[in-house]
């Protein structure tokens, strides 16, 4: 065992969780059609094969406060972009997380998907390739092109095997996030303007006068703040994740939006951050909003898979809270970023359990169920502790990264951490009510009366994530003391240089000429 | 200018040579294989092109070369824009023959056309002097003229060929009015008119000369409001004209545009930046919005040329150094999708329309899921999308016009790309999303016939992988390319 970890740490070990899927995908497309039994299994295996390779990247890390598991190859080298990735603290569990779920979401398609097996497989496969390399990306063109890779196939699993209005909802999804983006490659062309690189490493290093900063600040924040989403960017996401089949809604959910959030914290808080201390009060402001209003838009709602979708919004508000919540310490910071990995978890979960009920019967309207819990107990079972987890009932996972975020918040500016508290309890409402009717009460329809219960296939893929939820919630502390680190480092670099006591970027003549027009009169405060 | 007129390096002209010559020969070879030689004669282009091809390498120009006593002048920009006319004949060639036996046409003319019109293109960007650019411009264009209206029994292809014609004259016209530069300069070299536009005497009739000659290349560049012969003409003109019509002509009259305000009229730069930036607006904006709804795939690229020829102009307006490679580099992408788009169109078209519309595509990934893969990457090559040529292509571009701070104007390229999403991908939602119509009922029977045919015949498919291909290598590993081309920048 020794030797094979040593071997591993090696080994270009990012590199192999990145393209292993895609060398599936490639495999499969030489596959026939016909054989769908042997193309599932082998996208399972080869998901499976990746996940348990990106286990060593905990066995080989030195605490994950600094990069490890770099590897920089020159690509581009007349316009300076190379493959350089790498992975800290930051984004260790956001890979995980990406590796762990790929197979979870393949399994729960076995029986879902009955067309066009072939192709979704492969697109299956894809999502998992782009989804991990935006988040070991160091160079901001690789980046981009991570970042983008993952909208085509996306589009597809929504367009092609979604329900009711999937075009509609495919359409509209693109066009949003592609606002986002083009926006942020300006930003990012801006950037290699003035620095002459798109390295992630040197430019958070160097760091732009505060006046330019805002600008590429603001294009980066509309990108990521369309794909956390944010109030008021949030609407796309509803018919994307009610439209989409399940394991598309599972991907979406859970590593989708973290995409946005892992956005804010890796590069408009490492490379913007006067920017986002000036920005960070309207952030807040917009969060707390995504909280209450997601929740009062969940207690509206009478279709089951639309309602988890929006409680997306209100949970991913605590993770903007966190982020933006600057204190003197970086409490709520870590809270957002095991928050993140939580929330993947437990709503990932949810739109599985979803899915099971809807492969059932058809349908996702909430009336149509009610008294379930007799007739499906297991079933039972794992909802209920996946909704106590989405509630953030303590002992389980989402309490945690609530937690730690309200603390932080509260530090920040005690009135909105009020207020976001207030959307802990709503969504205790909402969901608890929804619970109520699907479980609780006479199971009076008869088509519900025969519904057969788990079976082994949806236990499997069911059961690690309980646990999951379990072990975060009982004993965070591993998850946290990797995290940590890497967040410290974040939030103390965007304090030191907020408080005015770094010395702005010189590279480059336009740099250099706006530093001496803002500076004087404009210095930066640190207060949020 | 003291170059005598035997001087320079006459072997420069080799592969334009081979060009006219084939085309000469192809005007013989038509006569004795009279009758069904089509492939014959497309064969034997092919052949003359690869020669042609083979002598531009060899003879590649890495020093300029002024020939024919300074009226052309060779080098490495040059040479690049003529491989890739060479590389979009080629494959115009490969289609060719096929699509016109499917239309029923005769060779005839075709492909001697064709190969005069390519010969005008090589030049162009050689071409040193006012009036070699504007005979140049003529040899492009007036072949286009009769190949535009080439499907005589179509009153669409008609209706091309006479319009095209008719707009193509008076641009030609316009452009004639460049006169005035000579006028007020004395010279109609542009390295000299560079020199002596400081000290120019009659600034209003320099000015006066400048706009015609603008106007004159907004027409043949397509951009608004100069714009309204494109639609028709890619419509009316078979298809695979169209197909070579909007990459080649757009490679030729792009570099020659930019050589032409870069090297002759930068002491201008202040009003023609002017003019360009407010050109750039329009088109980019009038271009996708009336592709927003077009039905039609031949008229929808036909706006996304439009659309792109405002991008392209960002490169001329930030005219640096970075923007002669962003902009041959953004052309040879451009090329690729859009040939690779249009051979896939002429695989697909009816006879009866030489067309193909969206609700045609409906149901294509199932049918022919190579030919819609293919036809995604085009779409999202030009949209710009990561790991496509496009993207590295307006990278590039949009870098230049960054460095050289034109940001406003960048900003509304980049929205204009957004809205562009929309309209490309419709083409990959009919053929991924929406199942194909189920056939009408038995009394539009005659109608069946009239239904895309469902085998994408070799040579389409052949150009439309090769074009794929080329997106993708260029998308992901475009460095010796990004070399050659910032080695042949001027």
């Amino acid at each position: 065992m020794d030797a094979l970890i040593q071997m591993m740490a090696n080994a270009p070990l990012l590199s192999i969780i990145i393209f292993l899927p895609l060398a599936g995908a490639i495999i499969i497309t030489l596959m026939s059609p016909a054989k769908s039994h042997s193309i599932k299994w082998f996208a399972f295996w080869a998901s499976i094969a990746t996940f348990l390779i990106s286990l060593f990247l905990l066995a080989g890390g030195g605490g994950f406060e600094k990069f490890s598991h770099i590897e920089q190859y020159t690509w581009l080298p007349q316009i300076g972009v190379s493959y350089h990735i790498g992975v800290d603290g930051i984004s260790l569990w956001l890979v995980l997380l990406t590796t762990f779920l790929l197979p979870i979401s393949i399994l729960s398609s076995f029986s879902a998907i009955r067309k066009r097996e072939k192709e979704y497989y492969i697109l299956l496969l894809l999502m998992g390739f782009a989804l991990t390399g935006t988040f070991v990306s160091l160079d901001l063109f690789l980046f981009f092109l991570f970042w983008e890779s993952v909208l085509i196939p996306m589009y597809l699993l929504i367009g092609i095997w979604g329900s009711g209005r999937r075009v509609y909802a495919a359409t509209k999804f693109v066009l949003y996030t592609v606002v986002g983006s083009f926006f942020m490659l300006l930003a990012i062309i801006g950037l290699y303007v003035h620095f002459g690189t798109f390295d992630f490493i040197y430019l958070r290093s160097h760091i732009l006068p505060p006046e330019l900063q805002t600008w590429l600040f603001l294009a980066f924040f509309l990108a990521f703040a369309i794909k956390v989403p944010l109030f008021p960017f949030h609407t796309w996401l509803a018919d994307a994740h009610t439209e989409a089949p399940t394991a598309g809604s599972v991907l979406l959910a859970a590593l989708l939006l973290k995409m946005g959030g892992y956005g804010f914290i890796r590069f408009c808080l490492a490379l913007f951050p006067d920017a986002s201390v000036w920005a960070a009060p309207w952030i807040m402001g917009l969060a707390v909003i995504s909280i209450i209003y997601g929740a009062l838009v969940c207690a509206a709602q009478t279709d089951l898979k639309r309602l988890i979708a929006l409680s997306s919004v209100a949970h991913m508000g605590f993770v903007m809270l966190g982020i933006f919540s600057f204190a003197n310490t970086s409490i709520g910071q870590v809270g957002a970023t095991i928050q993140m990995v939580s929330h993947g978890i437990t709503t990932g979960a949810l739109f599985l359990l979803v899915g099971v009920i809807y492969e059932r019967r058809h349908t996702r309207e909430i009336a149509q169920f009610g008294g379930l819990a007799s007739v499906m107990p297991q079933y039972y079972n794992m909802f209920l502790i996946t909704m106590l987890a989405s509630v953030g009932l303590p002992a389980l996972n989402g309490f945690v990264g609530e937690f730690l975020i309200l603390l932080g918040a509260f530090r920040a500016d005690w009135a909105l951490g009020g207020l976001a508290t207030f959307g802990v309890v709503l969504a205790a409402v909402y969901l608890l009510t929804m619970f109520r009717r699907v479980f609780h009460g006479e199971c009076t329809k008869p088509e519900n009366q025969k519904l057969l219960d788990l079976n082994v296939r949806e236990f499997v893929y069911l059961v690690p994530l309980v646990l999951l939820m379990l072990w975060i919630g009982l004993y965070p502390k591993p998850y946290l003391s990797v995290i940590k680190p890497a967040v410290d480092r974040t939030v103390r670099a965007v304090m030191r240089i907020s408080s005015g006591s770094v010395e702005y970027a010189r590279s480059g003549e336009k740099a250099a000429t706006a530093l001496a027009q803002v500076l004087p009169e404009n210095a930066p405060g640190g207060d949020g | 200018m003291g170059v005598s007129f035997a001087a320079g390096n006459i072997l420069s002209l080799l592969p334009v040579g081979v060009i006219v010559l084939a085309a000469l020969l192809l005007v013989l070879l038509e006569v004795l294989w009279a009758g069904r030689a089509n492939r014959r004669l497309a064969g034997f282009g092919g052949l003359a092109v690869v020669v042609a091809g083979i002598a531009q390498l060899v003879y590649f120009p890495l020093l300029p070369s002024p020939v024919l006593g300074g009226a052309l002048r060779f080098d490495g920009f040059a040479a690049i824009v003529a491989l890739t006319v060479l590389a979009v004949l080629f494959l115009t060639l490969i289609v060719s023959p096929a699509h016109m036996a499917r239309m029923g046409l005769r060779g005839g003319e075709y492909y001697a056309l064709l190969f005069l019109s390519a010969s005008g293109m090589m030049l162009l960007p050689a071409a040193r002097g006012l009036v070699s650019i504007i005979i140049c411009i003529e040899l492009l264009s007036l072949p286009l003229y009769v190949l535009a209206g080439y499907n005589r029994r179509l009153a669409f292809s008609r209706e091309a060929g006479f319009k095209y014609f008719l707009l193509g004259a008076f641009a030609s016209a316009f452009m004639i009015y460049a006169a005035f530069i000579w006028g007020t300069t004395g010279t109609l070299s542009l390295g000299v008119i560079a020199e002596s536009l400081p000290s120019a005497g009659n600034r209003a009739l320099l000015l006066l000369g400048l706009g015609l000659l603008l106007v004159g290349f907004a027409f043949k560049a397509a951009l608004a409001p100069f714009h309204a012969w494109v639609p028709d003409v890619y419509e009316g003109s078979p298809t695979p004209v169209t197909g070579f019509m909007a990459a080649a002509v757009k490679v030729a009259v792009f570099a020659v545009f930019l050589r032409v305000l870069m090297e002759g009229l930068m002491p201008l730069a202040e009003f023609w930046r002017l003019a360009l930036y407010v050109l750039a607006i329009i088109t980019m904006c009038l271009g996708n919005l009336l592709a927003l709804h077009q039905m039609s795939l031949k008229r929808l690229l036909a706006y996304s040329a439009i659309t792109h020829a405002g991008y392209l102009v960002l490169g001329l307006i930030a005219a640096n150094a970075e923007a002669v490679s962003a902009v041959l580099f953004y052309l040879i992408a451009y090329s690729a999708a859009v040939i690779g788009s249009l051979a896939l169109v002429a695989a697909w078209a009816t006879r009866r329309t030489d067309d193909v519309y969206i609700s045609d595509l409906r149901g294509m990934a199932e049918r022919q899921p190579l030919a819609a893969l293919a036809l995604t990457f085009f779409m999202l090559s030009l949209i710009g999308f990561p790991i496509t040529a496009g993207f590295v292509g307006k990278v590039l571009l949009f870098y230049a016009a960054y460095k050289a701070g034109y940001i406003a104007l960048l900003i509304i390229a980049i929205i204009n790309t957004m809205v562009s999403v929309y309209y490309y991908l419709r083409v990959v939602q009919a053929m991924y999303f929406l199942p194909r119509e189920q056939p009408e009922d038995a009394a539009e029977g005659g109608l069946k016939a009239a239904a895309p045919v469902s085998v994408v015949a070799w040579p389409y498919l052949t150009v439309a992988l090769i074009s794929a291909v080329a997106i993708v290598v260029l998308g992901l590993v475009p460095r010796s390319l990004l070399v050659w081309l910032s080695m042949c920048s001027f």
